[in-house]
């Protein structure tokens, strides 16, 4: 794993974070609980080099993110699928500012639709690559974890959403 | 004069966020329709009279370029204000883009730049 990639996938994560659903971090080294259910989205990316992104956050994040995002009033709740969609959302926002952050801007990526994992282990195939670098960034209403993996280039379709 | 938008984007969080965004900015809204792809896009342009198409590129069944491309073959689409809302961080793709006439926000977007682009397009202020 590439340590270096840690303030990247952290500055992302933190400035997508925030410009996008306002949820602002804490200092990297707080300590918030990280017990209790999670989700995970996946988004896979193929060019110079291909894999994916995984974005996990505590299931309890998901109704401030997507009422911050959507701008509902605070007595109403967001449905289930839109905390999905809002989650999907996050993830494609942060890979599609990632991968040139990491790769440089010149370098042309496609990303796929994003996909909201069921089981808490994700399965992934040889193709998504090996383990490139992690972030955990704590926040005052939760955290994500961004764990990217990277292999070798590919040329399937997709593009940046 | 309400401003009728088309809002291409599949994922309904964002198509609110956008249209969300435009009332934020005072924009006076006519009909606002909202489409999850191109093919979509391109069927609620067919006889509807839009003011402006807010695009996303990443999306099924047909993604953005493909439908400005279709958009750009047709006489009465061909000159139709598109703002592509959009991830993407090559430089080489979105010179392409802006090649055809587009012009490009970056998501995460802040309120002000979809306001300020609106308004240059369109001469529109809010």
């Amino acid at each position: 794993m590439n340590d270096t990639l840690e303030p990247i996938l952290r500055e992302v994560a933190e400035d997508t974070l925030q410009s996008l659903a306002f949820l602002f971090p804490l200092e990297p080294e707080a300590e918030v609980d990280q017990t209790g259910e999670t989700a995970i989205a996946k988004v896979n990316y193929t060019g110079p080099c291909s894999g994916c992104l995984l974005v996990t956050v505590p299931r309890s994040m998901l109704p401030p993110l997507t009422a911050n995002m959507l701008g509902l009033p605070e007595a109403q709740a967001p449905a289930g699928e839109e905390e999905v969609d809002a989650l999907k959302e996050l993830a494609n926002v942060i890979c599609g500012n990632l991968l040139p952050a990491v790769a440089g801007r010149e370098a042309v990526f496609r990303i796929s639709a994003p996909e909201v994992l069921e089981a808490s282990g994700p399965d992934l195939d040889p193709a998504h690559g090996e383990l490139a670098g992690t972030a955990f960034v704590p926040l005052e209403e939760g955290w994500a974890r961004l764990e990217l993996y990277m292999g070798p280039a590919s040329s399937q379709p997709g593009g940046p959403g | 004069m309400p401003l009728n938008v088309l809002v291409v984007d599949d994922s309904a969080v964002m198509r609110a966020m956008i249209v969300k965004t435009l009332q934020m900015a005072g924009l006076h809204l006519g009909t606002v329709t909202h489409a999850a792809n191109g093919q979509e896009g391109l069927q609620a342009l067919d006889g509807a009279w839009v003011d402006l198409v807010i695009l996303d590129i990443n999306m099924p069944v047909m993604d953005g370029e493909a439908m400005l491309e279709a958009m750009r073959g047709q006489a009465e689409l061909a000159n139709l204000p598109v703002i592509v809302v959009s991830t993407e961080g090559s430089d080489t793709r979105i010179s392409r883009l802006v090649g055809r006439g587009v012009t490009f926000v970056h998501k995460p977007f802040a309120p002000e730049s979809i306001r300020d682009v609106v308004g240059e397009l369109l001469g529109v202020v809010p």
